[in-house]
C-alpha cells in the first residue's frame, strides 16, 4: 500500500508514542504557534530555529524517523520556494541590497524567503513526529476530548468522531480497492501515465466512478452492522478507551508551557543577546 | 418455546410494482436451540429474509415473531439485544480501528461499564482464537479472522438467535473450513443458542439439523439434510447441487450399483466392496 503524504505510524514503543495523545496534540499546535513569533531581531529568531530544530532532530531520533523521510515531505515545495524566491525578490524593495549587474538584490528578499522556508520545514517536521508515534484513532480521541465544551451548544462532537474514525479506519480499504480497480482498468486497456489531458481525466473517471459506487456499497452494508449491533447515534455510550494523564504527560506538559512562556515573554520583552555580546 | 416464527410474510423492495413480490406468503418456525440452513438460488429472498429477521427491512404484510414475542417498532430495541447476525463482508462489517475496538463497539452500545470490558473482550477473543490479534488493524487481516472477529463481537452479546448470512463467501477453503469449525464449536458449547445459516454451500448445510429451501420467495422445500437432499431431481431443477457426501451415491446409483440415498456412508461401501 502506497505511504500517505505525511507520516504513517510506525509502532514503536518509545517515550513519545506513548505520551498522551491529548497533550501531543496541544504541543503541535502552541509549536506551531511559536514558530511566527518574533524576537529581538533577526540573529535572535534564527538562533530559535536552530535551537527548534535541534529539538526536531532529538525528537525524531526517538520516534526512529529517518531524515529522509522529512526530506521526502519537504521535496514538493521546492517549487513553491524557488517561485516565492522570485516573487520577494521582485516585490522587496527595502533595506540594504546587493547587485547583480543592474539588478538590485534586497537582503529582506532573501530574509523573508527563508523564514517562510524554515517555518514550513519546521512544521512539516511536527507533523511529521506527532503522525508518526501517535495513532490517528488515539488523535481522533483526543480532538473529540478538546471538542467536548462544544457538547454545550448542541454539537453533536461524539458522532463527528465516530464519522473521522470511520473514515481513518475506511482508508485502507478504499486504498487497496482503488489500487485493484486501477489493475481492472488498465487490463481493459485503460492508460493512467500517458496520453493527453483529456485521455488522463477519462481514465481516472473510469476509476472514480466503481470507487464510488463500491464506497456507497459499504457504507450501507456498514450502516446495517452497525444498527443491528446496538448503536444509536443519539443514545448513551460508555466507552471502551479512556486516556489516562499518567505522570510523565503531567512532567511534559510542565516543560511545554515553560518552554513557550519562556518564549513568548523573550519575544514580548525584544530582548536581543547578541546586542549585548556585540 | 419458539425461538422464531415467521407467518405469512410479504416484502417488496418497490411497493409500486405489485409483480416484484420478493418474499411471497413465506412461513416457518423454529425451536429454540435449534440450527436451520436456508439455501437457494441467487435472489431468492434469502439475505432479504435475514434482514427483515433484524428489522433492518419492514414486511408489508405478515409477522415474525422472536422468543414469543412480535417484532415491532416498540419491540425491535429490546429484541435485537437477543439476535446477532455476521454478512458476507467481512470488511464491512468491521467497525473499529483494531480487534480490540471492534470487539468493543457492540459492549459500548450496550452501556457495558468501562471496568468489565476488557475481560469480555479477551473471553469472546479466545472463544474465536483471536486472542493473540487482539492490537491488529483489519487490513492486516485475513478475511477468515475478520469474520471471526465480527463472530466475536456478536457472541459477546450473548444473542438467543445467531444469523449467518452467507459468512463464508468471500473466504477461501481454509477460511471457510475455520469458520465451519467454528459454528460447530459454537453448537455443542451454546445448546440453546438458535442458530440461521445462509450458505452456497452444501457441505455447510450438511451441519445443520434442518435445511429449508428457499425459491423465488418462497419455501420450495423443508426438512432434514438427509431427507432435502433425496430429493436431487427437484433440487437440480432449480439450479442447486447436492453436497459431495450425498452426490457419489447418486452418481453410482445412476451408474446401476444397488446403492440407496437413505444408505449411511459405510452401507454404501459396504456394497461397493462387494
Ligand atoms: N436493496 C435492494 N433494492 C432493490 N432490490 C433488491 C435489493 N436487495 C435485493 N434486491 C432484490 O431482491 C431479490 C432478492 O435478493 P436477496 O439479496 O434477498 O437474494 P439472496 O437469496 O440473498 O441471493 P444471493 O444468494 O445472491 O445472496 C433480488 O432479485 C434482488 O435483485
Ligand atoms: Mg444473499
Amino acid at each position: 500500500m502506497k505511504a500517505l503524504p505525511i507520516g504513517r505510524y510506525t509502532n514503536y514503543d518509545t517515550f513519545l508514542n506513548r505520551l498522551d495523545a491529548r497533550f501531543k496534540l496541544l504541543a503541535m499546535i502552541l509549536f506551531m504557534v511559536v514558530v511566527f513569533i518574533h524576537f529581538g531581531s533577526r540573529a535572535m529568531d534564527f538562533t530559535f530555529y536552530g535551537l527548534l530544530m535541534v529539538m526536531v532532530l532529538v525528537f525524531m531520533r526517538i520516534a526512529h524517523i529517518r531524515i529522509r523521510q522529512l526530506l521526502r515531505a519537504i521535496k514538493p515545495m521546492w517549487f513553491m520556494m524557488i517561485f516565492l524566491l522570485i516573487i520577494n525578490v521582485l516585490v522587496v524593495q527595502t533595506g540594504e541590497a546587493f547587485y547583480i549587474g543592474d539588478f538590485p538584490i534586497h537582503y529582506d528578499a532573501l530574509f523573508n524567503t527563508l523564514y517562510t522556508f524554515v517555518r514550513l520545514i519546521l512544521m512539516l517536521a511536527f507533523s511529521l513526529i506527532l503522525t508518526a508515534t501517535t495513532k490517528p484513532m488515539d488523535l481522533t480521541y483526543a480532538l473529540e476530548w478538546y471538542l467536548h465544551p462544544l457538547t454545550f451548544i448542541k454539537v453533536p462532537v461524539h458522532i463527528i468522531a465516530m464519522v473521522i474514525s470511520l473514515a481513518l479506519r475506511f482508508i485502507p480499504t478504499l486504498l487497496e480497492e482503488a489500487d485493484r480497480f486501477m489493475k481492472a482498468q488498465a487490463s481493459r486497456g485503460v492508460d493512467f501515465e500517458n496520453g493527453k489531458l483529456r485521455e488522463k481525466v477519462r481514465a481516472i473517471i473510469s476509476l472514480i466512478i466503481p470507487l464510488f459506487v463500491s464506497a456507497i456499497q459499504r457504507s450501507t452494508d456498514l450502516a446495517d452492522a452497525m444498527e443491528v449491533r446496538g448503536y444509536d447515534p443519539n443514545g448513551k455510550r460508555t466507552r471502551y478507551r479512556i486516556m489516562h494523564f499518567a505522570k510523565r504527560d503531567v512532567l511534559s506538559l510542565f516543560f511545554l508551557l515553560a518552554f513557550f512562556g519562556g518564549m513568548l515573554a523573550l519575544s514580548i520583552c525584544g530582548i536581543d543577546f547578541y546586542a549585548f555580546i556585540l | 418455546m419458539k425461538a422464531i416464527d415467521v407467518q405469512h410474510l410479504w416484502f417488496s423492495y418497490h411497493q409500486e410494482e405489485e409483480e416484484k413480490m420478493i418474499l411471497q406468503d413465506l412461513s416457518f418456525s423454529c425451536e429454540q436451540g435449534e440450527s436451520i440452513a436456508f439455501i437457494g438460488p441467487n435472489g431468492s429472498g434469502k439475505s432479504t429474509l435475514m434482514k427483515l429477521l433484524v428489522a433492518l427491512l419492514e414486511a408489508d404484510k405478515g409477522k415474525i415473531f422472536l422468543l414469543d414475542k412480535e417484532l415491532k417498532e416498540d419491540t425491535v430495541d429490546f429484541l435485537r439485544q437477543h439476535i446477532g447476525i455476521v454478512f458476507q463482508n467481512p470488511d464491512n462489517q468491521f467497525i473499529g480501528a483494531t480487534v480490540r475496538d471492534d470487539i468493543a463497539f457492540g459492549l459500548e452500545n450496550r452501556c457495558i461499564p468501562h471496568e468489565e470490558m476488557e475481560d469480555i473482550i479477551l473471553k469472546y477473543a479466545k472463544e474465536v482464537g483471536m486472542e493473540t490479534f487482539l492490537d491488529k488493524e483489519p487490513a492486516s487481516l485475513s478475511g477468515g479472522q475478520k469474520q471471526r472477529v465480527a463472530i466475536a463481537g456478536v457472541l459477546s452479546m450473548h444473542p438467543k438467535i445467531l444469523l449467518m448470512d452467507e459468512a463464508t463467501a468471500m473466504l477461501d477453503p481454509k477460511g471457510r473450513k475455520e469458520i465451519m469449525a467454528l459454528t460447530k464449536k459454537m453448537r455443542s458449547e451454546n445448546k440453546d443458542m438458535t442458530i440461521l445459516t445462509v450458505t452456497h454451500h452444501m457441505e455447510e448445510a450438511l451441519l445443520s439439523d434442518r435445511i429449508i429451501v428457499i425459491y423465488q420467495g418462497k419455501v420450495y422445500m423443508e426438512g432434514t439434510p438427509d431427507e432435502v437432499f433425496s430429493h436431487a431431481e427437484e433440487l437440480k431443477a432449480i439450479g442447486l447441487d447436492l453436497p459431495f457426501e450425498k452426490k457419489w451415491k447418486e452418481e453410482l446409483k445412476k451408474a446401476g450399483f444397488p446403492i440407496e440415498n437413505t444408505m449411511t456412508d459405510e452401507e454404501a461401501i459396504e456394497i461397493l466392496c462387494h
